[in-house]
């Protein structure tokens, strides 16, 4: 067993067995408290200034591995349910998405520009010039109010220790799977409503909705493995699915805008939307028929054709 | 301290103000740190280190003895530093009953990183040297398998110490336990891990990290558990050389200088091996630690084995005939 010791956040198939165990007991205490869903909800001002600092998060990350804006995003929640957002000021937000961004780059040995992260953060206005030491004084803040406890543990912690038990013999299958696991993730962040979740749970809910997506005829198998899985909570994964069902059909309804001009039938996402809506119905324990898995798999294709625009116009 | 900030933005602003008064008044800094802003009264400088200094200090609020590293922070226009952040951040995930704790981490005039942790009475060095080693075979067995549990459990999270050594074994000495002390968990100290020349530092570093090998894992801590087994039995480091190479060839007059069959790999790990060393046939581990009871021997041997392949885990080591004897109840009391 080679140990990558230089990586923090490392592949959790790496661990011994023993260690099972203590990632999912300690996982709580690496995400935001469970009343900050609440209070954000309360208040539409707090979760504008959430929306604004994920944007520039992700406008600063664009161009790395998605891990780093999850991982940014991960330290505003936890900062934010630690100290609050009491006042108004754009510049306060810039700061905070700058220093959360650059904690998590450390925690990651990601190398980035601060150069072209100052270009980036004065794009638009004519906003404050961040000193490095006015940066690292909010560093100190934040790495304060989260009591120096960085090396978050997200769902991507998680991915190979489900997609192993999926016991998917191809390899350039697993990595289908985990690339639109992790593409789920990533946009279900965004939403407040994903927080209220852990992040094995997360985890689990996105693989089993992209296999559902990718491999809907092996669906009932991955899920009875997760069912199985004592770590697991099965009705709050239940809960979650749902949560990441919803953003993903509005993934595709934003998809469909972006192509207002494409001359794709409607009725091909109206099957996808109506095929979604029979399986809710059902429960996830659907039976899958020979015509339902024909009309599926027409719709899985046409998800997959769509995701490419989507992705490109999103980062730019 | 920074948590108890009840509006991060008012309080920037002040700090801001604050940062241009100390530039004008620009006031001389004492040899004593100010830290107050831990919460802390200082009492003395316990050491000076490469990275920073050590200090003994009391907490104002509880009364109690604590230890503060303060570290200096360099490369201050990248802000605050990547390794310091993710060492702390691993120390923070560390919760055994072995490893000393670290109760709280702050920042003091922009440069410093101030790591506050629980205080013990003794190390194992001053232990050894001071108060004759642990003479009894039950201490050495109790002191062993503690060891053993805290490294088996940084192990299975992936965290090596990486400078175990008897000062960095802390003592509570009314108790007999144990707690190790002053991880090195990343990667940015290896350079200073491979290179350091300082007298002992060397005493109890694995033949593959003296070997100038960067492919090195959990087996370097093993080694050093290994030499540290051998000092509580002998009352004296096992191979005290000056440097890398003297210590490597001590190594090799005790156990027989490495071949192909005795460590696969040697031969590409030091081509110039016969050059610099001689063929040393082992004197074998018994004509040095000779008051060891045969099962000890065994798995101390397993310890100091040179293929780091071959090296017995931390997790093997506590399931080891040595430690079948002991009443783990009493392990837990002592």
């Amino acid at each position: 067993m080679d140990f990558d010791l230089e990586n923090p956040l490392g592949n959790f198939h790496d661990l011994p067995c023993d260690a099972v165990p203590s990632l999912f007991l300690i996982e709580s205490d690496h995400i935001p408290p469970p009343n900050y869903c609440q209070s954000l909800k309360a208040s539409d001002f707090d979760i504008s200034v959430r929306r604004d600092v994920v944007s520039l998060i992700s406008q600063l990350s664009c161009t790395f591995d998605p891990v780093l804006p999850y991982l940014a995003i991960n330290y505003l929640d936890r900062f934010l349910a630690n100290q609050g957002i009491l006042q108004p000021k754009p510049w306060a937000n810039k700061l905070l998405a700058v220093s959360c961004f650059s904690l998590a780059a450390k925690m990651l040995k990601t190398e980035y520009s601060a150069t072209d992260v100052q270009v980036l953060m004065n794009h638009g206005d004519g906003g404050a010039i961040f000193e490095t030491q006015t940066i690292q004084r909010m560093e100190g803040i934040v790495l304060g109010a989260l009591q120096w406890r960085m090396r978050s543990i997200t769902p991507f912690s998680f991915i190979p220790f489900f997609v192993n038990l999926f016991r998917l013999k191809d390899p350039a299958l697993r990595q289908v799977l985990k690339d639109r696991a992790s593409e789920i993730i990533l946009k279900s962040q965004r939403e407040i409503k994903v927080l209220e979740f852990k992040p094995s749970t997360v985890a689990a809910s996105a693989l089993l909705y992209a296999s559902h997506e990718l491999f809907p005829f092996q669906y009932p198998c991955f899920l009875r493995a997760i069912s199985d899985c004592s770590y697991i909570n099965k009705e709050t994964v239940v809960q979650c699915y749902n949560v990441i069902q919803d953003i993903a059909r509005e993934e595709y309804e934003s998809v469909l805008n972006i192509n207002s001009t494409s001359d794709t039938p409607v009725n091909v996402l109206d099957e996808h939307f109506l095929s979604l809506e029979s399986e809710k119905t059902n429960g996830t324990n659907v039976v899958v028929t020979q015509e339902q898995d024909f009309k599926r798999r027409k719709t899985t294709d046409y998800g997959n054709n769509r995701r490419v625009p989507f992705s490109h116009f999103h980062q730019c | 301290m920074w948590n108890e900030e009840s509006d991060w933005i008012g309080s920037f602003d002040s700090q801001l103000a604050r940062l241009a008064e100390c530039r004008m008044c620009s006031r001389d800094r004492g040899e004593r740190p100010d830290a107050t802003g831990m919460d802390l009264e200082v009492l003395e400088v316990a050491e000076e280190g490469s990275y920073g200094r050590v200090f003994r200090c009391l907490d104002i609020h509880t009364g109690a003895l604590v230890t503060m590293k303060q570290i200096t922070m360099v490369r201050l226009s990248q802000g605050v530093p990547a390794p310091i952040i993710r060492e702390v951040s691993l120390l923070k995930e560390l919760h055994h009953a072995n490893i000393v704790k670290l109760l709280r981490v702050g920042l003091t005039e922009n440069r410093y990183v101030n790591l506050v942790f629980e205080h013990l009475d003794y190390d194992l060095h001053h232990f050894i040297v001071n108060r004759g080693y642990p003479k009894d075979a039950l201490t050495v067995k109790s002191f062993m398998y503690q060891i053993l549990s805290a490294v088996a459990y940084c192990h299975s999270l992936k965290v090596l110490h990486r400078d175990l050594k008897p000062s960095n074994v802390l003592i509570d000495h009314s108790k007999r336990l144990i707690k190790l002390a002053d991880f090195r968990l990343a990667g940015e100290f290896a350079d200073d891990l491979l290179y350091t020349e300082k007298l002992g530092t060397s005493w109890y570093r694995a033949p593959e990290i003296l070997c100038d090998s960067r492919q090195y894992s959990t087996q370097i801590d093993l080694w050093s558990v290994g030499c540290i087994f051998a000092e509580m039995v002998i009352g004296q480091p096992l191979v005290q050389a000056i440097n890398c190479r003297d210590e490597l060839e001590g190594i090799f007059k005790l156990l027989g200088t490495p071949t192909e069959e005795t460590w696969p790999g040697i031969t590409k790990l030091m081509p110039n091996l016969h050059i610099y060393y001689p063929k040393f046939d082992a004197l074998g581990l018994e004509t040095f630690v000779t008051d060891l009871e045969p099962s000890g021997l065994n798995l101390l041997s397993m310890m100091l084995c040179l293929d780091p392949s071959r090296r017995i885990s931390a997790e093997a080591a506590l399931k080891h005939a040595y430690f079948i004897d002991v009443n783990y109840v009493s392990l837990l009391l002592l």
